[in-house]
């Protein structure tokens, strides 16, 4: 039974996570995949009823030296307590990493072929850089809130809405086929942002 | 100290770059001429311009919510969560408007004599706290501070954040000051190191300071009530970032394990694991918790 914190919590995180992306139905997998770390190809909203037990554990390990310093009254800081704070606090990264690369594999086994070659894309270096940064409008980091919910679409696989049915060229309109079809204009684009982007330089 | 802030206003909100060069010319012309008075009567007349309610209680929701993204959108992640944050009390008050009383008095105080009755008065200074010549001191040596240098300034200065002081340059400014203007930045940066590097390891005349530890007070809405903020110069802030980056060992500890302002790792958190074991603990009852929470 969840107490009254914990009902509230993912109340409003099931509210919050529809608003985000633009999608109506979530699953529990769905959540969990946006629970990951970005590099994991999530969103790093973390779930807080899941978390919460291994960060008060973490936190009791790397304060423990401080701890015991203030139950002495000691007044004396030698800079190895330091250290031993340093080096839990590193142990306590490596299994938190350890913890989501473990949730990451059980994860990608669980979803579809197409979502499992999109968790793969985002470890590659700097391909989950987009959603980390800060949207500063000056070096145009900044997406508005179609073009995030369009981004999101793309990275997660999720259809996009509001698309037409059918292509220019008369097939059918999927987002693989509108990225490479030659009618469509959408390689035309690619190419010329690259074109203006190399004579800025 | 008032330069900045009477040369670089900008005459209304939407004015453009070319305006401001413009102005600049003519107030710098002025300035040379020692016409403190026009700049300060155009100061004052377009201080008057801005719109008098800036009060967050009549922000609408919309409002807040694109206020929220611009300051976003301009890498200002503090002030935006600042903004919706609901404990924020109220803004600034100006100093001739009126405060409920606490109950000392029965009329109403205006801001400025809240703050005077909050300003302590003097008093003797405790013979313990005055540094007598038999007193035994250890000087530190000048090396400790070498390495203090450009570098350090421009990496603290980047991680600055805050309201200006009496001059009115505020983190954003100094950002750009440290960083946008090549080797002018780096020499600016080189500068401050030799200052902070002199104010460390040498005695330098209180009276040549005056402009660096000058604060500019300001009165802030506590809802009800008057909170008194001080906030000092950001080159100050700065400098003394940096000397604290570069002896952070030493501060914390001469500080000790007690003291969790002097920046311990994860020194609040350790402070309140320990308060929760000993209430937990079957002791209990009374502790020094005050003398480890300051």
């Amino acid at each position: 039974m969840l107490s009254l914190n914990q009902q509230a919590a993912l109340r409003n995180i099931r509210h919050l996570c529809p608003s985000l992306t633009g999608q109506n139905a979530f699953n529990d997998t769905d959540r969990d995949l946006m629970a990951l770390p970005v590099h994991h190809g999530g969103l790093g909203i973390g779930n807080p009823t899941r978390q919460t037990t291994t960060q008060y554990n973490a936190s009791r390990k790397v304060t423990a030296p401080l701890v015991d310093l203030i139950h002495q009254q000691s007044h004396t800081y030698l800079i190895e307590v330091k250290a031993e704070q340093i080096r839990a606090k590193n142990n306590a990264r490596t299994l938190r990493r350890h913890h989501e690369l473990q949730i990451a594999t059980e994860l990608a086994d669980k979803l579809p072929r197409g979502l499992q070659r999109v968790m793969t894309a985002s470890k590659e270096k700097g391909a989950s850089t987009w959603l980390s940064t800060l949207p500063i409008t000056e070096h145009g980091f900044a997406l508005h809130k179609g073009a995030f919910w369009d981004a999101l679409c793309l990275w997660n696989g999720w259809p996009p809405s509001h698309l037409p049915s059918h292509c220019v060229c008369g097939k059918q309109f999927a987002v693989e086929h509108v990225l490479s079809c030659s009618r469509g204009g959408f390689p035309s684009i690619r190419h010329n942002e690259i074109r203006d982007i190399t004579a800025d330089l | 100290m008032f330069m900045p802030a009477l040369l670089l206003q900008k005459p209304h909100h939407r004015s453009k770059a070319k305006e401001h060069a413009k102005h600049l010319n003519r107030r710098l012309q002025l300035w040379n001429e020692g016409d403190l008075e026009s700049l300060v009567e155009e100061s004052n007349t377009i201080q008057r311009q801005f719109a008098q309610n800036h009060n967050s209680s009549n922000r609408s929701a919309q409002q807040t919510a694109r206020i929220f993204a611009k300051l976003m959108m301009e890498g200002k992640v503090r002030a935006a969560v600042r903004l919706i944050a609901e404990d924020n009390g109220g803004g600034p008050l100006p100093l001739d408007s009126l405060v409920e009383s606490d109950g000392s008095t029965a009329t109403p105080e205006t801001v400025r004599e809240v703050l005077l009755k909050k300003h302590p008065t003097k008093q003797q200074p405790a013979l313990s706290s005055i540094i007598t010549p038999d007193t035994p001191s250890i000087e530190p040596h000048s090396i400790l501070f070498d390495r203090i240098n450009g570098q350090l300034i421009r990496n603290t200065a980047l991680r600055m954040d805050g309201a200006a002081g009496p001059s009115g340059l505020d983190a954003a400014a100094w950002k750009r000051f440290c960083t946008s203007f090549k080797t002018a930045s780096a020499d600016l940066c080189d500068s401050l190191a030799s200052t902070a590097k002199r104010i460390c390891s040498c005695y330098v005349d209180p009276k040549g300071m005056r402009a660096f530890v000058a604060c500019h007070l300001i009165a802030l809405d506590k809802c009800p009530g008057v909170r008194p903020v001080g906030t000092g110069e950001t080159v100050r802030r700065i400098i003394v970032k940096a000397i604290a980056t570069a002896i952070s060992d030493d501060i914390q500890a001469a500080a000790g394990p007690l003291q969790m302002c002097a920046g311990h790792l994860t020194g609040c958190e350790a402070a309140v694991h320990a308060m929760r074991q000993v209430f937990k603990s079957s002791e209990g009852g009374s502790y020094h918790a005050c003398r480890c929470c300051h």
